[in-house]
This record gives C-alpha cells, sequence and structure tokens, in this order.
C-alpha cells in the first residue's frame, strides 16, 4: 500500500517534469524564433540576394511553419541529434556540447566540495554557541558576502592572484581541457580552474551555512542531544554523528538548488574567464543568433536543472520517509 | 518540563530577533545618501563626469581634494562618475520593480482574492515562467534589441520581474484573505474593492515591500552583469556596471588604475548590503517565509 502509494507520487512528479520540460524547450524555441533578425541576413550578410536566402532558408528548414519546426527538432533530439550550427559552417551542436558539458561538470564538482568543505565545519562551530562571538561574525560575513555579485569577486581574484602574485595560467582564456595524461597538464587544468571555483564556491558557500547553521541551532534544542550530551559523549561526537544528521534532507535541497542553478547560472564567471562551458556557448550563441546552437544548450540546462531537482528531491525522500508520507 | 520549554523559547527568541536594530537604521542612512546624492547629482556641485578638466589635467590621477577618488584614464572625475552612474543603476532597478510590482502585484491580489479558475491557470502559468531561467531570457532579448537604453532594460527587467511579485503577493493575499476581519468586513455588507483597498492592501503592502526592496538589489546586480556582457547602457551614457566593466580592463599592468575599480565597486557592494540587510529584515520582521507561499 505504502509502496503503491511512493510509486504514485513518483509518476507524478516525472510527468511534472516532463510537463516542465516540453514548456521550457517549447519556450527556449519561441523566444529564439520571435525575436527580430533574420539568421539568414545575420550569416550571408546584407548583400545576398533573395535567391540566396531562399535557399539559405530551405536548407536549414527555415521556411517551414514554426510547428512543423519545433516538431522536427524535438523528434531529432530525442534520437541524439541535435542539428548543425548554422553560423559556424559545419559544426554540431552536438560536438560543441560535449566538450562544453565536463567544463561545467569540473567547475561545478570542485566548487562544491570547496564550499562544504568550508560550510561544514563553520556551522557547527556557530551554532554551538549561536549569537556569541563567531556566530555573529560568520553571519555578518555571510550576508556581506551574499550581497557582493560574482563578477566583483572575480574582478578581485584576478588582481590578486594572476596581477599581484603573478601565478601563470590562471588568467581569462587559459582554461585547458582535464587531462590526466601527465602530471603537468592536469596541475595546468586545476590551475585554469583556480579563480572560477573559488568564486562559484563563495557563493554557494553562503547558503550552505544559512542553512546548516540555522538547521543545527533547531537540532541542538532537542531531546536526543541533551541524551547523547549527558550519556557523556565528548562535544565533537555529539556534533559530527548525532546533531549534523538531521540536518542531511535541508543540506540535499540546498546543494540541488545550488548545483541547478549553477549549470546556467555560471555563465558570468565562465564569460569573464573565457571558458568554453554550456553558459559561455550559450551566450555567444545568442549573441551570434545562432538559434539551432542556442536552442540545444537550452535544452540541455533545462534537462540537468530538472533532473537535478527530481534526483534531490528523491536522496531527500529516501533520508526522511517523513516527506513522501506527507506529516513533514 | 515547563521550565525546560521556557529555556528553550528564550533562545530560540535570541536567536530570531524581532528588532530592527540599529544596523537596518544605519543601512536606511546609506541608502538615503546614494539616491538623494543621485538625484541631486547636477546641482551639488560636483565636477563634470564626462568633460575632462583640461586646467587641472590627470590621467588615472591620484585621489586628491580636486578628485577625491582620483581621475580615470580618460581625465574625468571618478566620484563624479559614480554618483551619476548611480543614476542609471537606481533608475533601471527601481523602475523595473516599480513595473513588475504594479502588474505582478495587481494581478495576483485580484487573482487571489477572487480565487477560482483564474487564479488557478495564473498561477500555474507563473509557476512555469518562473521554472525559465529569467536572466537569460533577459540577455536573449536585449542581444536582438540593441542598442539598449535605460527604457528597454526597465521593461524587459520589469516584465521578467513579474512572476516572482505575483507568487510572493499571492501568496500573502490568500493568507489576509483567510482572517476574520475580512470575512466580518464581507459580512457587513463591503463590496469587493473596499475589501480589496481598505482590508487586503494594508495587511499585503509590508510583504511585497519587502520583496520590492530585494528585487532592487538583484536587478543592480544583473545590470553589472549584462554591462559585462556588452548589454546594458551603451556609451556615452554610464551605469555601475558598466563602471565596473570599464575598470575591468585596468587591473592589468602597465595601465593599472585601482581607483576606478575599488571605488565604483564599494559603492555598489555597499549599497546593495544595505538594501539585502533592509529587506531580509522587513521580511522576517513581518515574518512571511518561503513555506506559506
Amino acid at each position: 500500500m505504502l509502496k503503491a502509494l511512493r510509486l504514485r507520487a513518483i509518476g507524478i512528479r516525472l510527468s511534472v517534469m516532463a510537463v516542465i520540460l516540453g514548456f521550457v524547450s517549447f519556450g527556449t524555441f519561441i523566444v529564439a524564433r520571435l525575436v527580430p533578425g533574420d539568421p539568414a541576413v545575420a550569416v550571408l550578410g546584407v548583400g545576398a540576394t533573395p535567391e540566396t536566402i531562399r535557399k539559405y532558408r530551405h536548407e536549414f528548414g527555415l521556411d517551414k511553419n514554426l510547428l512543423v519546426q519545433f516538431w522536427d527538432w524535438l523528434t531529432h533530439i530525442l534520437r541524439g541529434d541535435f542539428g548543425t550550427s548554422i553560423v559556424h559552417q559545419g559544426v554540431t551542436v552536438g560536438s560543441i556540447i560535449k566538450t562544453a558539458v565536463p567544463v561545467d561538470f569540473e567547475l561545478i564538482v570542485l566548487s562544491q566540495i570547496l564550499a562544504v568543505a568550508f560550510a561544514i565545519p563553520m556551522a557547527l562551530k556557530a551554532s554551538r554557541r549561536p549569537n556569541r562571538l563567531f556566530d555573529r561574525l560568520s553571519n555578518v560575513s555571510s550576508f556581506v558576502i551574499w550581497s557582493i555579485p560574482s563578477y566583483v569577486i572575480i574582478i578581485f581574484l584576478l588582481e590578486l592572484v594572476s596581477v599581484q602574485w603573478n601565478i601563470g595560467h590562471t588568467g581569462p582564456g587559459s582554461y585547458l581541457g582535464l587531462s590526466f595524461s601527465s602530471w603537468q597538464q592536469t596541475s595546468q587544468n586545476l590551475m585554469s580552474m583556480l579563480i572560477p571555483v573559488v568564486t562559484l564556491a563563495i557563493g554557494s558557500f553562503v547558503s550552505y551555512f544559512r542553512v546548516l547553521r540555522s538547521e543545527l541551532i533547531g537540532t541542538l534544542q532537542e531531546d536526543f542531544v541533551t541524551m547523547a550530551r549527558s550519556k557523556g559523549m565528548t562535544t565533537r561526537r555529539v556534533m559530527w554523528r548525532h546533531a549534523l544528521r538531521p540536518s542531511s534532507v535541508a543540506f540535499v535541497m540546498t546543494a540541488g538548488i545550488n548545483i541547478g542553478s549553477l549549470v546556467a547560472g555560471g555563465f558570468v564567471v565562465q564569460f569573464m574567464m573565457q571558458m568554453p562551458g554550456l553558459g559561455y556557448n550559450l551566450v555567444n550563441s545568442i549573441t551570434e543568433q545562432d538559434y539551432p546552437v542556442l536552442q540545444g544548450i537550452a535544452f540541455v540546462v533545462a534537462v540537468s536543472i530538472v533532473l537535478v531537482t527530481f534526483l534531490a528531491d528523491a536522496i531527500a525522500r529516501l533520508l526522511d520517509p517523513r516527506i513522501s508520507n506527507g506529516r513533514r | 518540563m515547563d521550565v525546560d520549554n521556557k529555556t528553550v523559547e528564550v533562545t530560540l527568541e535570541n536567536v530570531v530577533t524581532k528588532k530592527l536594530g540599529p544596523v537596518f537604521w544605519i543601512c536606511a542612512v546609506w541608502i538615503a545618501i546614494t539616491v538623494a546624492a543621485a538625484i541631486l547629482a547636477p546641482w551639488i556641485g560636483l565636477p563634470s563626469p564626462t568633460v575632462v578638466d583640461y586646467n587641472n589635467f590627470s590621467m588615472n590621477g591620484p585621489m586628491s581634494a580636486a578628485h577625491w577618488f582620483g581621475t580615470n584614464d580618460g581625465g574625468q572625475d571618478i566620484f563624479a562618475r559614480v554618483v551619476y552612474g548611480a543614476r542609471i543603476s537606481l533608475e533601471v532597478s527601481f523602475g523595473s520593480m516599480l513595473l513588475a510590482s504594479l502588474i505582478g502585484g495587481t494581478a495576483a491580489i485580484f487573482a487571489a482574492y477572487k480565487g477560482g479558475i483564474l487564479d488557478t491557470i495564473s498561477n500555474a502559468v507563473m509557476t512555469l515562467i518562473l521554472a525559465f531561467p529569467a536572466a537569460l531570457a533577459v540577455i536573449a532579448i536585449l542581444s536582438f534589441w540593441m542598442p539598449t537604453t535605460p527604457f528597454k532594460l526597465i521593461l524587459i527587467v520589469g516584465i521578467s520581474g513579474i512572476p516572482l511579485i505575483f507568487r510572493v503577493v499571492r501568496g500573502a493575499t490568500l493568507a489576509a484573505a483567510r482572517k476574520e476581519y475580512v470575512l466580518a468586513a464581507h459580512v457587513q455588507g463591503a463590496k469587493t474593492p473596499r475589501i480589496i483597498f481598505k482590508e487586503i492592501i494594508p495587511a499585503v503592502w509590508p510583504t511585497a515591500v519587502a520583496f520590492f526592496i530585494l528585487g532592487v538589489a538583484s536587478v543592480i546586480m544583473l545590470e553589472g552583469a549584462l554591462a559585462f556582457l556588452g548589454l546594458s547602457v551603451q556609451s556615452p551614457a554610464f551605469s555601475w556596471g558598466t563602471l565596473l566593466n570599464e575598470a575591468r580592463q585596468k587591473i592589468y599592468p602597465p595601465n593599472q588604475n585601482f581607483n576606478m575599480l575599488v571605488w565604483p565597486c564599494l559603492d555598489m557592494v555597499l549599497f546593495i548590503v544595505s538594501l539585502n540587510f533592509i529587506g531580509d529584515r522587513l521580511r522576517s520582521y513581518f515574518d512571511v517565509t518561503e513555506g506559506k507561499l
């Protein structure tokens, strides 16, 4: 009975996701087509004859009905074919996405690890004695950091790391793909990741810290914490084993939101660092009016955000069955 | 057991403070000064932000009595540029949030109070639009609608902010409409417009103001991001965002000029911190949580 209910809940969630995905992909498609400007003119130049423009439009299927175009595009994507760029001759959208995804993946994984590595110990220390010096200081500074835009952080990091300290391979455009073939290549890749990872980590750190701190302050009032303390457990053990564990649901939810927003939200950082990730290519495709690339990347971004949200939700349900039973 | 519960309550109250506090007023004063300086900029005896001072010419000049924050690479006064740059940033952020609040807020109050199919449909549409990254839509439309003017920014950013305001105001209206005094007014025979203006709006506006302020802060940040993509106002017009984008080129030797970077950053970040602090405080003061929406 319970299992059937849970399966039904998952089914409902999945269909909601499918509707959102359909809507988002149709939305990007329409926005990309309705904005002024003709891609044929943009690619062929103003001097192109009507004949060549007509041929071009026919070749890329731009002369068909919008709904027909959308249907063609969707069915091709479901077969794994994202089409080819209409600005860069012969470059497939699939190849752009294939090179972009590892960049985002590395950025997100490294920045989240860094953010969590600082957020957990600091939240533990702050929540032990709420409203005392460390808690207030960390709370105020996390608030101020929350208000600093990423592009301001990145300029100051660039100034400090790659200009003042003059550390190589850290400036804009120094990105090198991840490869483990030689130590030099790996370290160069990590150096080029330094500034963007730290910038993104600072942003994520604030949300992890604030969520964990308020959760921990609540948990530390619970009877089982008093119980564990009165049994004579060390403070360290109480904090890590008993107090932190109930916060895991909120933590997973925050991670889901953070990762989801970084998939597309990192575009400013990627643009300023000239890193060929999804965000960078998305902005480029917008300014170049490259519809297939724009649609393909927007679709991948939407799918990843939906998947990450779904995954975070599923993990939270596994961690705390009360959520699916509707008691929380 | 009673004693225990009391101690718990006291500590929790200490954590979630209910006072506005002195920092709130410091932030409010800072916002007032920045806004007043931006509005009154032509009349408070500032050097011109665009005309170069040839009598006292200095390129990348240091901080001095004549040029408080130094001069930029074109010999223009940085202090004047920061104050004048705030004009477009503030115009765009306040303007777009006003537009979003007027349309989104009005629609939300009527939809939520009337209820029924109209409310269900509009809420579903707004939720779906929220699933769409608004910043990317703004970038897409702006890049096809060059050159950017403050009016276009207000229009596009304002429209993109409607769904969020709609959801927040709708939640607050639903909560307010359930109150006994609204029912009492209804029973006394008050007409719908009277109930909305006399009962609902006074209950909803604190929430709306808190989100309005947070929204202004996030639009200022968004304007900066657009400037980095070259999509904000075009030269010779300038905003905080475009000042930062100019300064970005000036961190590398031999043409370093930190005054161009530090002062606009400081002014902008302090302003955003103040807005966020006030918005956050108001939100917790009036006790609105996301969970209640």
